[in-house]
Order: structure tokens, then C-alpha cells, then sequence
């Protein structure tokens, strides 16, 4: 007999003490306790140290087996403890009734000692079998849990790391993004960001999902990051060959492995203010509808960190003289199997997208999802899937600087280099000249005017903002502050008449005022404006919103052009 | 030499080489939780086959859908019989697509490109 079932304690319930010594002795080796009626029987199924097993008799005087039986199996406590019966009685009827009160089994007597033997065995062994089970089944909830909370706040931090759509229709207003994790952790990612005037916008399916597929993302995210927005490198060839060089450096220490984790990847780089959409792909290719036609880039056949193939990428134009509807996937969209396990494929796709010239990129978005998730069915999702889409039109407006906060001389000149910068590449020397001066101007009027105020180390600085937009051939700044209602009056009517003067008129205003202005008296307003609408050569304008009767926000709006 | 059969599954292809005839056929999906796991044996098959039979050998692939990692593992599995025959050893292969099944086709014009043996591309 093993330790764990001689350990084990059989409470012996009957009224008759000859009956409890005979079974006594069948039980040697056995721990025991005896109980000679119902209500000590109950006392002791809920006493401290539980029995593991019932032997009851049925006929008692009082409180008969059955009634033990019933109470036993009504209280939590006692209910897992088995019962079996020992009686005298062995019609039918009875055993049924004590099987339905939920007892285990049913020993008739005259008692047989290897049929008692074998039978308490046999249900010791049971329960102790269940109990195991249940051991196990807690451990596993308790184990599992612990993995999917950590899986799931893992999820958060690759939430966290990860842009949004939201994020993408700042940059790219007319886009949709369709993201659909495999598991709760995605290895398809993507990524996004605007460099000098030029938007980088990539989709990246890293080997594997779930856990190892978020590690190779976040890895993926890093080194984007780092090429495209610290080493600035826009082109979407050279951005791959960058990524291919890292994930190999970073990822392939081990040279002994045969196999190499890596990824596939679509990158795009639009340039608003040359009209050109360049495309470079590792495995992914480009779909994109111009005119009446939809138009196929395929990728580099060589996967991002593939050592054994020797591929350069480099990037293919696409012209947006006229507007193109740009689709960027993973294959895990193209994979999706249906129930009777055909895939949906890139010729289903292409139909798909074929009929959604007409409609917004919110309606595409819908259409898409319902389309993947009609074929899919019941079917679970194969791989983590991606699809982003974006309008690109040569009239678009693109957000490409943004700021709100304290100004002052320091921040005003730091502000107008940090906005050349980011242009870079829309414009050249002598617009970004203008350009400069022209924020100069304007956030130095914020500065005198507004009325909301920060303090910052004990200083107080006047708050100010500043957005930009560029389209292919204009740049527009709008600054804005919050101004007094009459300083608004006498600047909205200075601005409405120096709008209608010419250039010459312009110059010959600002040579009077140059002689009129004495060194002692504070800068009058308007020279400032006079000077921006001279460098602009185009008009203010000027929009506010009341916000109380003293006050209002101002904005001006201006607009340079550029390109050659 | 043992022959290596594997039941194909929804996720995991028919994998059926037979030693004495040299004819090593593959078919169904592959996307396998461990890609690595259920190829390196038939990797290592390949191997052993080398060593101790060495005749002329006939692939016959057939897949539905391989995911990234299978991908990466069945390009191995042909670049080492592109080897094999490159070594002296023929090697005949077929790869099979549905009709229309631009991936699996586009895989197989792509070996087909690398490869110096006999390279069947067969769209039914």
C-alpha cells in the first residue's frame, strides 16, 4: 500500500459496534474513525481533519444513511468527500436513491473483505486522483494567468511604443490603417514620420507572431527610428539596405545559425513639394491606383536581415502630377485562409481595391475589414495582418511643424532654424531665407500681444503657437496667440489696409517709416507685418475667435510658395 | 536508409521521402508554431540520404500556403539540392501552384532562378 493512500482516513459510520469492529479490521492499515449515528458522523466530516472517505450504513435509528448522505453532499465542506454504502438492504430502489444523493458505490453485506478492500482502494484512489487533477487545474489558471497578464501588459508597452492612426492622419490626412494582431502581441508593425518635408511610412511583418514576433517589431521600430529620424536617411532604398546592415549586426551574433530571423517590409517616402512617391519593398510590394489603372511595384525578393543573398534595394518613382490611392500590406492579409482553406490571395485583393476608387479612405477601411473578415469565417487568423492606404493628391496640404508653448527671442530663433530644418527639402536657399524671417516676424508679434502667459524658473513667458503646411507648391504658416480685444481691433484694421497696397507702395510706406521711427520710441506694429508681407509677397490672413468680451484668439495665416 | 513520413495537417504540410526511389514529396500549407522544428529533421533526411544512398533524386512540392519562416526553410531545402546536383548527384524538381496563385508561383519563378537543376514549374 503506498504512504499516500495508508495515510488516508476512512470514517466508519453504523450503529452497530460489531459491524464497525469487523469492518475495523477489514481496514488495518487503514487511519480510522468511527461514528455510531448520523449526527456524529456529520460532526466529524466537518471537523478540522476531514475524513477521505465515508463507509455508511444505511439503516440507523434517528438520522438515517441516506439523510447523513444528503446533508453531506449539501455542504460545500463535505460535499468531494466519497460516500459508500453498507447495507443490509440491497433491493434496487435503494441503491438507486443512494446513487442519486451522489454516494460513489454500494458494498452489500454480508460484508465480503476483498470487495471492501478493493472497493475502498479503488475510490481512495479516485479522490486522490481528482484531487491531483484539480491541483494541476489551479496551477495551470494560476500559471496562465500570470503569462497572459504579463502578455497583456507587455501588449501595453508595445501599444505604447507603436504610433496610432490618429498619429498617421496628422502626417497623411487622407489614410486608413487596418491592424490585426494574430495574438495579443503583433510581429507586424508599422511605422511613420516626417523628415525635412518628406514622409517615410513603412508596414513591416517581422518572422514570427506573438511574443518573438513583438521582440523582432520593437527592434524593427528602433532602428527606423534611428535611420530615418537621427541618421535622416529618407530615401526608402537606403533605408532598407540600413535595416538589412543592423538586423544582421544586431540580431546575427551567432554565426553558427542556419536559419535568420528577419523581416519583410514595404517602405514608402513622399515628397509633397516634388509630387513623387518613392517605393522600396523586402518581399512586399506596392499596389497603387492612378488615373484608370492600378499599377504593381514588386519588392526586392531578399528579406531584411537574409544574409545568404547579396540585394542592394534600391527605390522606384512613382509621379503624383495626378492623385494616386497608395495600399501597402503584409502577406498576412493575402494568406488568410477560408474554411475550405483557400487563401484570398493578391488577385482577390487587387479586384477588392479595383472597386474602391469612389470611396473615402474611412468607407475603405470599413470595406477591407469586412471583406477579410467575410472570408475568414469561422477560421482562426493565420499570421498578423496589416493594411495601410493613403490618397495622395498633388493639392494636399501636409501638417509638417507644429508648436505651442513659452516664446521668447531664444525660442523665436530657435523655432524658425528647427522649421528650415524639417523643410529642408521642399525648398531652397532663398525661400528658406523668406520663410524665416516671415516666423520671425510673426511669433515676435505673438510674443508683444498675447495674453496668456507660463512660468517657467520663476520667468514669465508669453505663450504663443505655430503650424505649418506644406503642399507641392506653397508653404502655409499660421501663428496664433490669445489677444485683447482692442489691440485685435487696431492690428485686424492695420492689416486689412496694408493688404491692399502694392509692392511699391509697400516700400515707399516702409522708407517713412524708417525715417519716423526714433530710436527711443517702442517698435510700432505693423512694421513687422509690412516687412512679411513685402518678403511673402502674398496677403495676411487674419481670423479670430472671441473668447470674452476682452478677449480673443488671433491667427494669421500666410502663405509662401515654393519649388523652383 | 528509413523511409520519412509525416501525416500532413492543417498546419504542417504532407511530407512523404521515400529512400529507395529517391522521390521526396511535400504538399498542403505550412505555417507550423516552430517552423525550425518540424524542418531540420527533413533537412537532416536529405543529409543522411547523401551519405548513404546517393542516387538521383525527384522533389515534388506542392504547397497552398507557406508562411515566412516555412519560406526561409524550404529555400534551404532546395538550395541543398541544388547542391546535391550540383555535386553529381541529378536533381529534378517540380513545384506545383494552383492556377492564379500568384505567391506560390512568383516562390517557384524565384528558385527557379537560383537554381541550376532541372526546375519544373506546373500550374494546375
Amino acid at each position: 500500500m503506498s504512504d499516500e493512500l495508508k495515510n488516508s482516513k476512512i470514517l466508519i459510520v453504523d450503529d452497530t459496534p460489531e459491524n464497525v469492529e469487523i469492518l475495523g479490521e477489514i481496514l488495518n492499515g487503514y487511519k480510522k474513525q468511527v461514528a455510531l449515528n448520523g449526527e456524529r458522523a456529520l460532526k466529524l466530516a466537518n471537523g478540522e481533519s476531514k475524513p477521505d472517505l465515508i463507509l455508511l450504513d444505511i439503516m440507523m435509528p434517528g438520522m438515517d444513511g441516506f439523510e447523513v448522505c444528503r446533508r453531506l453532499k449539501e455542504n460545500e465542506a463535505t460535499r468531494d468527500i466519497p460516500v459508500i454504502f453498507i447495507t443490509a438492504k440491497s433491493e434496487v430502489e435503494d441503491e438507486t436513491r443512494g446513487l442519486q444523493l451522489g454516494a460513489v458505490d454500494f458494498i452489500p453485506k454480508p460484508i465480503s473483505p476483498p470487495v471492501v478492500l478493493a472497493r475502498v482502494k479503488n475510490h481512495l484512489e479516485l479522490k486522490m486522483a481528482r484531487q491531483r487533477l484539480e491541483g494541476q487545474n489551479v496551477e495551470l489558471a494560476s500559471r496562465n494567468k500570470y503569462i497572459t497578464d504579463s502578455i497583456n501588459y507587455a501588449k501595453r508597452i508595445q501599444n505604447a511604443i507603436l504610433q496610432s492612426e490618429e498619429q498617421l492622419k496628422e502626417l497623411l490626412p487622407e489614410s486608413m490603417l487596418f491592424f490585426s494582431p494574430k495574438d495579443i502581441l503583433s510581429g507586424d508593425f508599422f511605422w511613420f514620420g516626417e523628415v525635412e518635408g518628406r514622409i517615410v511610412f513603412a508596414v513591416v511583418d517581422c518572422t514570427g507572431h506573438g511574443v518573438p514576433g513583438s521582440m523582432m517589431s520593437m527592434v524593427g521600430n528602433t532602428l527606423l527610428n534611428e535611420i530615418v529620424k537621427i541618421l535622416k536617411i529618407t530615401d526608402p532604398g537606403e533605408i532598407l539596405n540600413h535595416l538589412d546592415k543592423r538586423v544582421v549586426k544586431e540580431l546575427q551574433k551567432d554565426i553558427n545559425t542556419t536559419t535568420f530571423d528577419g523581416m519583410d517590409a514595404a517602405v514608402c517616402t513622399y515628397l509633397p513639394a516634388h509630387k513623387k512617391l518613392l517605393f522600396a519593398g523586402a518581399y512586399r510590394q506596392l499596389y497603387y491606383w492612378q488615373g484608370s489603372e492600378l499599377f504593381e511595384i514588386k519588392g526586392s525578393k531578399k528579406s531584411i536581415g537574409d544574409t545568404r543573398k547579396q540585394v542592394e534595394y534600391s527605390s522606384a518613382i512613382v509621379d503624383l502630377e495626378t492623385a494616386a490611392d497608395i495600399y501597402m500590406f503584409t502577406d498576412g492579409f493575402t494568406d488568410q485562409n477560408d474554411l475550405s482553406d483557400n487563401k484570398f490571395g493578391t488577385i482577390k485583393l487587387k479586384e477588392l481595391i479595383a472597386g474602391l476608387r469612389k470611396n473615402s479612405m474611412i468607407e475603405q477601411k470599413e470595406i477591407i475589414k469586412k471583406a477579410f473578415n467575410d472570408h475568414r469565417g469561422s477560421e482562426t487568423q493565420r499570421d498578423d495582418v496589416t493594411l495601410l492606404a493613403t490618397r495622395l493628391s498633388p493639392e494636399q496640404e501636409i501638417k509638417v511643424f507644429s508648436y505651442k508653448g513659452p516664446l521668447d527671442e531664444s525660442k523665436i530663433a530657435s523655432l524658425s532654424e528647427e522649421l528650415i530644418r524639417d523643410i529642408d527639402g521642399a525648398i531652397n536657399l532663398q525661400q528658406a531665407d523668406v520663410i524665416s524671417k516671415v516666423v520671425r516676424e510673426l511669433l515676435k508679434n505673438s510674443c508683444a500681444y498675447s495674453e496668456e502667459t507660463v512660468l517657467l524658473e520663476g520667468r514669465e513667458f508669453k505663450v504663443g503657437s505655430i503650424n505649418v503646411w506644406l503642399s507641392s507648391d506653397s508653404l502655409k504658416i499660421t501663428t496664433g496667440n490669445i489677444i485683447d480685444e482692442n489691440d485685435f481691433d487696431r492690428i485686424n484694421s492695420k492689416i486689412s489696409e496694408l493688404n491692399m497696397l502694392n509692392e511699391a507702395e509697400l516700400n515707399s510706406l516702409k522708407r517713412v517709416k524708417l525715417l519716423t521711427t526714433k530710436e527711443s520710441r517702442p517698435q510700432q506694429p505693423g512694421i513687422g507685418f509690412l516687412e512679411i508681407l513685402l518678403l511673402a509677397k502674398s496677403q495676411i490672413r487674419v481670423s479670430n475667435s472671441q473668447l470674452n468680451e476682452q478677449k480673443s484668439y488671433i491667427e494669421f495665416t500666410i502663405t509662401i510658395e515654393t519649388g523652383d | 536508409m528509413e523511409n520519412m513520413l509525416i501525416q500532413g495537417t492543417k498546419s504542417s504540410p504532407n511530407v512523404e521521402f521515400d529512400a529507395a526511389s529517391g522521390k521526396i514529396m511535400m504538399s498542403g500549407s505550412s505555417y507550423p508554431e516552430n517552423a525550425s522544428e518540424f524542418y531540420h529533421p527533413l533537412l537532416n533526411w536529405i543529409d543522411k540520404y547523401t551519405m548513404e544512398v546517393s542516387k538521383e533524386i525527384k522533389a515534388d512540392f506542392g504547397f497552398k500556403y507557406l508562411n515566412s519562416s516555412s519560406v526561409k526553410l524550404i529555400s534551404e531545402m532546395v538550395d541543398k539540392l541544388n547542391k546535391l546536383n550540383s555535386a553529381g548527384i541529378p536533381v529534378e524538381i517540380n513545384w506545383r501552384c494552383v492556377r492564379g496563385d500568384e505567391d506560390i508561383f512568383d516562390l517557384g519563378e524565384e528558385f527557379k532562378e537560383e537554381v541550376s537543376c532541372k526546375f519544373n514549374i506546373i500550374e494546375d
